[in-house]
């Protein structure tokens, strides 16, 4: 029997855990127009400018060509790594 | 007896490391190869005789090549690289599984419902470019990149190495016309291309091979596969089932 108690004392402090995580996340979101503002991932807001910026930036990255041939394993390193460059500083905005 | 074990350990590693493709787009079809097959497969195949885009990537789904022909709709250009990505995605060297197997299996309540949203495009790769007349073209501006996107109808299959019939190589999508007819066009292409062979698929109706293809499967019975992997047959036309041009 005390196992039992022991039981359902053990149920009731992780039911009661669970309804104050509840209510929390209710009350931080709660449903209201007043949301958080996008942050990074350091919490900080980034400028729409620079965000901007950094996005329009991955149109000027050089193409591959293909055509007759194959695309080369070289141009296709170069490609990926300014594409991640840019990635990159955008995570960090 | 140490140098001995260290030898064959070491050769062990190494040719286990070359079943693996190279991260590069070797092998796989160039972009005017993809043009010409394109171009030839389309019409007759029981949609709307529409043009279409073409795309293939490579087996880590990096874009190796873009084609279209005539006034293809824009919006399918990102769904021929979603289906190529698809099919390479979900296929490997036991099982061949097209973008029209998943049909059925991603309904609700199907045993796969939920992929879709699996592995998302990415909006940077799919639409990037200033010059948007490069779009199919041999310097299309998703070549080299890794544009992601799970498709689940008609279009997509796997490409396999001829030599051995089980390393994928990449995937192939076609779009533009009805999803029964990109099937039917991606089936031409792949094996206009060369591509001829698969290890198995879940399609094993009269006319495939032993241990089944990828072909597409029609057996939806009020809204129930019979196989699980069934497609709609919601396709003007009512084309019917290409006859297996792949062997095991």
């Amino acid at each position: 029997m005390p196992v039992l108690n022991q039981h359902r004392a053990s149920s009731r402090a992780v039911v009661r855990a669970v309804l104050a995580a509840g209510l929390l996340a209710l009350a931080g979101c709660g449903g209201s127009d007043n949301s958080p503002a996008p942050t990074n991932m350091v919490g900080v807001a980034p400028a729409q400018a620079s965000y901007d910026a950094a996005v329009a930036r991955f149109d000027q990255i050089a193409v591959p060509a293909g055509g007759d041939t194959v695309i080369s394993a070289a141009s296709i390193v170069a490609t990926q790594t300014a594409f991640d460059a840019i990635a990159d500083e955008l995570l960090a905005l | 007896m140490k140098f001995v074990k260290t030898f064959l350990l070491a050769s062990a590693i190494l040719s286990s490391g070359s079943t693996f493709a190279a991260d590069d787009c070797a092998g796989l079809p160039t972009q005017s190869q993809l043009a010409s097959a394109l171009g030839a497969a389309v019409g007759k195949n029981g949609g709307l005789d529409f043009p279409m885009w073409g795309t293939v990537v490579n087996r880590y789904g990096r874009v190796c090549a873009v084609a279209k022909t005539g006034d293809a709709w824009p919006g399918s250009r990102v769904i021929s690289a979603q289906k190529a990505n698809t099919a390479n995605a979900f296929s490997n060297s036991n099982l061949a599984l097209s973008t029209a197997n998943l049909f059925s299996a991603v309904q609700p309540g199907g045993s796969l419902y939920g992929l879709q949203e699996s592995n998302p495009v990415n909006p940077l790769v799919a639409y990037r470019g200033v010059d948007s007349t490069t779009y199919g073209t041999a310097s299309d501006p998703m070549n080299g990149l890794k544009v992601g996107g799970v498709n689940i109808f008609g279009g997509g299959l796997a490409l396999y190495a001829q030599a051995d019939g089980k390393t994928v190589l990449g995937g192939l999508g076609v779009s533009g016309d009805t999803s029964c007819a990109d099937h039917n066009i991606a089936w031409k292409v792949r094996a206009a291309l060369g591509f001829t062979k698969v290890p198995g698929g879940v399609n094993t109706a009269s006319g495939a091979p032993a241990k089944g293809d990828d072909n597409i499967i029609f057996d939806i019975t009020n809204g129930v596969s019979t196989s699980g992997f069934g497609h709609s047959k919601g396709c003007p036309g009512a084309p019917t089932v290409p006859a297996s041009n792949v062997t095991n």
